[in-house]
């Protein structure tokens, strides 16, 4: 049986979520993308350089046809500019479904979690489906979760910080109380970060950074989309229990004497 | 193509001479000729419509209305689109 990843009303076969920001160029971010074999693609709002407008646009690149396009409110501080951010993104005509993320703080780009709960009220009211990042705290997903957004994503660690999962018992607590998709969002470092948080039965990990960051983004999207897929299968498969002492994977009979 | 009508010169808003308006637009002040629509506005700049979206005065400005819709003194107008992020 094909293992899709639901989320909201879609299904993907991806359970990988990648973000277009710190690219060389649109092309490399193409080829990433491609690579990375990811469905659902992040992106920002900004304002359009009026003064040199005819550059080309990310999305002659990445084609909202082909991909789900998941627009964020990165840099936004407050719950208003977020929701205002959602709106216009709206507009742009690639659906309702928003990365909410409103930052408490520069330094370490945490969330502000009273901001975004109160965001992703007034969202989940205006009809959009929203995934917010939020730190790992259980009791704050729990809210999210209750209130209505569509899946929560904890934080592996600072945004951009490459640490992998910093707290590995509050993701499973967020896991184990889960009522709908858990997607760890930043922090994530190398490919066994993301294979780590999907053997643990996280649905799905988004990530930026890892990716666009590296030497070679494009071998690293490949590596993190093979990463999310062992992941996903030794979780599927049940890992062993860990032991103190050996257990012989040879027959201990007919040994000779 | 001039990126907007620039004012000739005439007159101050108020004194019946005046023959543009000023607004902002992504947070700089730009003189434009009067009577401009936000489509007309988008072909000054040379920018496509199709890959953008519009705030006039903090509220969304659907697409559909871009034609009828003529840009006043003291507008503010946001021209947003996607770019890489995370």
């Amino acid at each position: 049986m094909e293992d899709l990843f639901k989320l909201a009303e879609s299904s993907y076969k991806s359970r990988l979520i990648v973000g277009t920001g710190k690219y060389k160029d649109f092309r490399e971010t193409q080829k990433a993308i491609e690579a990375s074999g990811a469905e659902i693609v992040t992106v920002a709002v900004r304002r359009v350089n009026i003064t040199d407008p005819n550059k080309d646009n990310l999305l002659d690149y990445i084609n909202p046809k082909k991909y789900t396009i998941l627009p964020n409110t990165a840099g936004c501080y407050a719950a208003d500019e977020a929701v205002r951010t959602c709106r216009l993104a709206r507009e742009a005509g690639v659906g309702k479904m928003v990365k909410l993320e409103v930052i408490g703080d520069e330094r370490t780009l945490f969330p502000d979690i009273p901001a975004t709960l109160e965001a992703a009220r007034i969202l989940i009211r205006e009809g959009f489906v929203v995934l917010p990042y939020v730190n790992d705290d259980p009791v704050t997903a729990k809210k999210l979760q209750e209130m209505g957004c569509a899946a929560v994503m904890p934080l592996a660690a600072p945004i951009g910080s490459g640490l992998g999962i910093r707290n590995p018992y509050n993701i499973w607590i967020i896991l184990e109380q889960a009522t709908v998709p858990v997607i760890v969002d930043a922090g994530v470092g190398t490919a066994s970060d993301a294979a780590i948080a999907m053997e643990m039965g996280c649905d799905g990990v988004l990530m930026n950074t890892a990716i666009a960051g590296a030497k070679d983004p494009i071998l690293m999207a490949e590596a993190m989309k093979l990463a999310v897929e062992a992941g996903r299968k030794a979780f599927l498969a049940g890992r062993v229990p860990k032991k103190l002492y050996a257990t012989a994977s040879s027959p201990l009979e007919g040994i000779l004497g | 193509m001039k990126p907007y009508s620039l004012a000739t010169g005439c007159g101050r808003v108020g004194y019946g001479f005046f023959n543009y308006v000023i607004v902002q637009i992504n947070g700089e002040k730009k003189e434009l000729g009067t009577s401009l629509s936000v489509t007309q506005l988008l072909e000054s700049l040379g920018i496509r419509p199709g890959r953008v979206v519009i705030e006039l005065n903090h509220d969304v400005l659907s697409r559909d209305a871009f034609e009828d819709t003529i840009l006043k003194e003291g507008d503010t107008v946001e021209i947003v689109h996607f770019v890489g992020g995370g």
